[in-house]
């Protein structure tokens, strides 16, 4: 067997390897740098992130390979599909930097190892989008995974927080260990794990390709929380750091559905028959499961854990509607830019509220925040009108275009659960707006300068989401088509 | 290729909202560190941001003149596209003669409005609120009359609506004797009487949307045009009808919206009481704008009431639409003027005078002289504004007279306090009531030269603006529409007669109150802008002069050009049933070209006259105190003595048409269209309706049914928590079913 030297394109990965470079030259650099010019940690991962967030915006309409081997497809891809995640990583990357520099401080987790982690953290989830190797996808699956293991126990030796990194570690070992099962399925069945060539052959591999099918949805639906994959979900949203929490609820959520979308949409169409309704089934029982059970969270942390399961399941319908429509991709990339938006603005109020580490996340504590800091809750309520999806939020733009791929993919009944199931949630979002306005509480607020434009920004963004969808949409759509040519072209 | 600047249109919208922006989030605290200081730059920042608006008007202005009058539309991006119902409705501008005449006059007498607030508002607590309303005000009204399709416009129609009610109800903590908040109360009565036309306006753009697939004007317009040129009718799924009974219901519908916005019968109710607004509000919004965006609105889609005179279609076999409209204005022009005699209230007098002027336009439209009403229109807003802007000066003057009154029995100067409208003291005093007013002229002369001259260019005097407006809709009525044209002559003699009693109450005479003997003139801040619309309310009429003679008019068509018809050269250009009439395919009343001196001999003779009665006769010496009647209520004795005409006049025709006017006042205003209409039928529909949504439909049924679902999903809930036990290998059994079964159902489909 002769080896070669895959053709390389350093170029069009640049973004990916100036986060991982940035998070070597931050840890070697910790040892340099003196104590009290520490704080300057999260402004250097900031600088990084946003480098490469400017790189890969330069890379916009770019569609290439790179790191082929001899006679096959290329490992990794740029094109608007992988570019368009990565613009949601790097931006849930800097949106994430800028929530925790005061938090960490007030709760004396200020460690610089945080931002290196989140940099290897992003590194991963951006491969996940760009993995066109079901090698590469578990690599980058466990890239973007490990780092947030030692996240969500970063703030021991508080137990709950280790309880919730043991869990994480424990459960996603175990579900990593399915997922490479169907990979080696696959792999058997088809003789490769290149995803152009796995969407030449799956047609002919038999009972296999579907079992390996089944383990690759298990894997999946793990990393995003969709039930009944979901149960380590509320325990290690409120053991970890809120910030961790805010960065896994839509980093590790999206960085899942990234992957997803290309294995499934890429390479496996020709199943579509088969995993459809089974996708169609999870997103089902996660829509139920996750708004149901919200509803009767104490615990605002454990609340919007819940929550984000049931948007893990609008985003199912979109993957499940992908195959026949083709919008479906593009509904769940816009469903996706909403959500980092709304869900990590909500965590920025809920950050705000926690003044004590562990202390201000009950909901009751939200009691007359319309009243002390009226700004705040009128941000806080316009998140959760958005994560209910009432207009003019991007909640709402994005579960239009969601419901309406379903309805073109023939999928009528799903839409109609993802609106039963959006009426629920209105019970328990509305309960935090309820509970802000028409109660009087004192509760301490402790919000910097920094949260306060991450608030900002964030509605501000919603708010054009919602107002002006139709930009957004159409670019959603341009990365969405870039991934079927592909597929096409081979 | 000549310059253009059509790619500007967006910054129309863009200095109003950096204004909004400007005195929204910062105005505040400028004046919080400094008073003075702060209201300049609060002020002046929202002026020039109102006039960098009229700045670009200016240069598309310029741009049409270049690009030979053709429209132009500025495609700014897809607004709501829903392809697979081919719906879609972009953001764009409508850049064409009209909309640019629309743009001019509400930047240009705006600007000018901003200006005068600067010394108006002048110490008022909420001095940056004010120009941040304002400005947001522009902003909508900018977007009605630029918008290139009806959902734009409604965006624009409601944004208006929404600043008139915060704008009316500025000094919402203002509470009258009884204690009510009748600001807060007269702005919900706007709100709600809008509502009705806002209803009728929806389901006309549903309506049009429905028959021609479109809401954009051209589309529309090019399509209804079709239609009717091939006889083709409207299907609506199983039935169908002709295009004619559905533009006929598309543009009374329009029309319904229309009387709710531009305050005609039956919906005018809530214009004299939007008065409550400082009176710069008044005059921007309730004079000479936004209240004429309802005549925008028909001349907009004169194509569509052309096609309907064209189809001879009426409303149940009555009348026309278009003729219904020119009736209705005309009514509300007389009802509005003869109600205007019997108010003491100087801007209330005015406010009646408005819809009774908006009533001829509506009339001029309905006739199908859409440029003598958009001429009305512009004339309008100059001496409106004007008048409104001189009332506003003489509030301000007889404040400033009561406080030097007030402060000079205490003893002490009062500098610096808030003045508003309706500044409340102990002793009730009504600085707006023209019975305390009297002599004014001399203790504001500016003042009163600059309303003088308002007042006479909305009598009609030649030659000022007012009175070529008007001649050309009484022209134009005289050919088309005689109970038209005789309804509006009576119109014009009573705005003639009213306007005469209010000048001779307000500046002439000896003053009634210590603070009319008191009163000072405003400063140069306020009455700058007031001379400036002095001279366009000369000079006005200059826009649309009519040829003198037919001579004139047979060398003009050989050799175009001149001063004559300017206004009609320019918006023939955007009334595209001009061109229609041109390829014989509707008939479009022409309006006499040529002056015509019956028609302006009789305005003329009838208004001097109304002038000379109000002044000399009816007023002469009258009143000379403040508790004195007014004489048209009762009948002096001296009268008798005089002239047997005066005994004929004041013994019958004033107790009879005094009778009259107060019976439309009392009962037919009041009692009927206030008390009755508006009170029970709309507001008590309205409160029952939201009383029966309230706790009928939404306690017992929608919470009945949310509260059920609510307690269930809570019973699921608890009981799905129980699987959440906190051990990570319960956890991992779940993993492990929930793979079990997924590969269960992927063998069962793999057999």
């Amino acid at each position: 067997m002769e080896f070669q030297v895959p053709s390389l394109n350093l170029l069009i990965v640049l973004p990916v390897l100036i986060v991982t470079g940035w998070g070597m030259l931050l840890m070697l650099a910790e040892f340099f740098i003196p104590e009290e010019k520490k704080s300057w940690a999260p402004w250097l991962t900031m600088l990084g992130l946003v480098l490469a967030l400017i790189q890969t915006i330069g890379l916009w309409g770019y569609n290439g390979g790179t790191f082929t081997p001899k006679g096959g497809a290329p490992m990794v891809v740029v094109d608007n599909f992988a570019t368009f995640l990565n613009i949601i990583f790097l931006l849930t990357g800097i949106l994430t930097v800028l929530i925790s520099i005061h938090y960490l401080r007030r709760t004396g987790l200020d460690r610089p190892e945080y931002y290196m982690l989140l940099l290897f953290s992003v590194s991963g989830m951006m491969l996940m989008g760009m993995a066109n190797d079901l090698i590469l996808v578990f690599l980058a699956l466990e890239l973007l995974s490990i780092p947030l293991y030692i996240l969500s126990g970063f703030a021991w030796p508080r137990p709950d927080s280790e309880e919730s990194a043991m869990k994480y570690f424990l459960l996603g070992a175990f579900s990593s260990s399915i997922f490479v099962f169907g990979i080696a399925l696959t792999y058997g069945s088809t003789g490769t794990t290149s995803l152009p060539l796995v969407l030449e052959r799956i047609s002919d591999a038999g009972m296999l390709g579907l079992v390996a099918t089944a383990m690759l949805i298990v894997g999946f639906a793990f990393k995003v929380a969709a039930a009944p994959f979901h149960m380590w979900t509320p325990d290690v949203y409120e053991g970890a750091p809120t910030t961790v929490t805010a960065f896994m609820s839509v980093g590790a959520k999206v960085g899942g559905f990234a992957a997803m979308l290309r294995v499934f949409v890429a390479a496996l169409p020709q199943l579509g028959e088969a995993w459809v309704p089974a996708v169609a089934g999870v997103a089902t029982l996660t829509l139920i499961v996750g708004n149901v059970v919200a509803i009767v969270q104490p615990n605002i942390k454990r609340m919007l854990a819940y929550s984000s399961i049931a948007h893990a399941g609008y985003i199912m319908i979109a993957v499940a509607a992908s195959v026949n429509s083709p919008d479906g991709v593009s509904a769940a990339l816009f469903y996706m830019l909403a959500y980092l938006f709304t869900n990590l603005g909500a965590f920025a109020v809920v950050i705000a509220l926690e003044h004590k580490q562990g202390e201000g996340v009950m909901l009751d504590d939200y009691k007359g925040l319309g009243k002390r800091r009226p700004w705040l809750a009128l941000a806080m309520a316009y998140f959760m009108l958005s994560l209910t999806g009432v207009p003019p939020t991007g909640g709402f733009s994005g579960k239009f275009y969601v419901f309406r791929a379903a309805i073109e993919a023939d999928l009528l009944w799903l839409a109609i659960v993802g609106v039963i199931t959006s009426v629920i949630s209105g019970y328990y979002y509305l309960r935090v707006v309820y509970l802000m306005y028409m109660y009087d509480g004192e509760g301490e607020v402790v919000a910097n300068r920094a949260l306060v434009w991450t608030v900002g920004l964030t509605a501000l963004a919603t708010l054009v989401l919602g107002l002006l969808p139709g930009p957004w949409f159409d670019m959603a759509r341009d990365a969405a088509l870039q991934t079927v040519q592909m597929v096409a072209g081979g | 290729m000549p310059m253009n600047a059509f790619g500007l249109a967006p910054l129309l919208l863009v200095f109003p909202l950096i204004g909004v922006l400007f005195n929204g989030l910062v105005g505040r605290r400028f004046i919080v560190a400094n008073r003075n200081t702060g209201e300049k730059w609060s002020g002046w920042f929202a002026s020039v941001m109102a006039l960098s608006a009229f700045m670009v008007s200016v240069l598309l202005f310029l741009s049409l003149r270049s690009h030979e009058y053709h429209a132009e539309v500025v495609h700014l991006f897809d607004w709501l596209a829903i392809p697979s119902a081919g719906f879609r409705v972009p953001w764009a501008f409508q850049i064409d003669t009209l909309s640019v005449t629309m743009m001019l006059v509400v930047t240009g007498v705006g600007s000018l409005i901003h200006i005068y607030a600067i010394g108006y508002m002048h110490g008022d607590p909420n001095f940056s609120r004010f120009f941040a309303y304002l400005n947001l005000f522009l902003f909508f009204m900018l977007i009605l009359v630029s918008g290139n399709n009806y959902l734009m416009l409604f965006v624009g129609w409601e944004g208006v609506g929404l600043c008139s009610f915060l704008l009316i109800g500025f000094w919402f903590d203002k509470v009258n004797e009884k204690g009510e908040p009748m600001n807060a109360n007269a702005a919900r009565k706007a709100f709600v009487a809008n509502r009705v036309g806002d209803f009728a306006m929806i389901l006309a753009m549903a309506l049009t949307f429905w028959s021609f697939g479109s809401l954009e004007f051209e589309p529309v317009f090019s399509h209804a045009l079709e239609m009717f040129e091939s006889g083709e009718m409207v299907h609506f799924g199983l039935f169908s009808a002709s295009l004619g009974s559905v533009l006929t219901a598309v543009t009374t519908l329009f029309l319904i919206g229309a009387t709710g916005k531009s305050a005609q019968i039956p919906l005018y109710v809530w214009l004299p009481d939007a008065m409550a607004g400082p009176t710069p509000v008044s005059a921007l919004i309730h004079a000479a704008t936004m209240v004429t965006s309802g005549i925008y609105l028909i001349v907009r889609s004169n194509v569509l009431f052309e096609i309907v005179r064209a189809s001879g279609a009426t409303i149940f076999g009555i009348v026309s639409s278009p003729d219904l409209v020119a009736y209705i204005g005309a009514a509300t022009a007389l009802l509005a003027g003869l109600i205007a005699f019997t108010q003491f209230d100087i801007k209330k007098v005015l406010a009646y005078s408005t819809v009774s002027q908006l009533g001829f336009m509506i009339a001029a439209a309905g006739m199908g002289a859409y440029v003598a009403a958009m001429f009305h229109l512009i004339t309008h807003a100059f001496f409106k504004a004007l008048l409104f802007l001189g009332s506003g000066s003489v509030i301000h003057g007889m404040e400033h007279g009561h406080h030097h009154i007030h402060a000079h029995n205490h003893g002490k100067e009062v500098h610096g306090t808030p003045q508003g409208d309706t500044h409340h003291e102990e002793d009730n005093f009504d600085p707006q009531d023209m019975r305390t007013m009297g002599g004014l002229r001399y203790r504001m002369k500016t003042t009163f030269i600059v309303y003088m001259i308002g007042a006479l260019a909305l009598a009609g005097i030649v030659p000022l603006a007012g009175f070529w407006s008007k001649d050309e809709i009484l022209a134009h009525g005289s050919e088309h529409n005689l109970i038209v044209y005789i309804l509006l002559t009576i119109a014009a003699v009573c705005t003639a007669f009213y306007m005469g009693r209010q000048l001779k109450m307000v500046f002439f005479g000896e003053p009634r109150h210590e603070a009319a003997a008191h009163a000072e003139e405003s400063p140069a801040v306020m009455t700058v802008p007031l001379m400036i619309l002095a001279t366009l309310a000369v000079l006005g009429g200059g826009l649309n002069l009519p040829f003198l003679s037919q001579g004139i008019a047979e060398t003009y068509h050989e050799h175009p050009g001149g001063v004559f018809l300017g206004l009609e050269g320019w918006l023939e250009h955007s009334i595209a049933a001009f061109e229609l009439t041109e390829e014989g395919v509707v008939h479009l009343p022409e309006t006499p070209k040529v002056f015509s001196p019956g028609v302006a001999g009789i305005s003329t003779i009838l208004a001097v006259g109304a002038l000379v009665l109000a002044f000399y006769v009816v007023y002469a010496n009258k009143p000379k105190t403040a508790e004195e009647p007014d004489p048209l209520q009762s009948t002096p004795i001296w009268w008798f003595s005089v002239l047997p005409l005066n005994t004929l006049y004041m013994n019958y025709i004033v107790p009879g048409f005094n009778r009259l006017a107060q019976w439309l006042a009392d009962k037919v205003d009041w009692a009927f269209w206030h008390d009755f209409f508006h009170d029970r039928i709309i507001r008590d529909t309205f409160v029952g309706f939201a009383h029966f949504a309230a706790n009928i439909l939404d306690l017992k049924g929608v919470d009945g049914m949310v509260n059920g679902a609510g307690s269930l999903a809570k019973r699921l809930a608890n009981w799905i928590r129980q699987t959440q036990t906190g051990y990570a290998r319960n956890y991992a059994l779940s993993i492990f079913l929930g793979t079990v079964v997924l590969l269960a159902y992927f063998i069962f489909m793999a057999n």
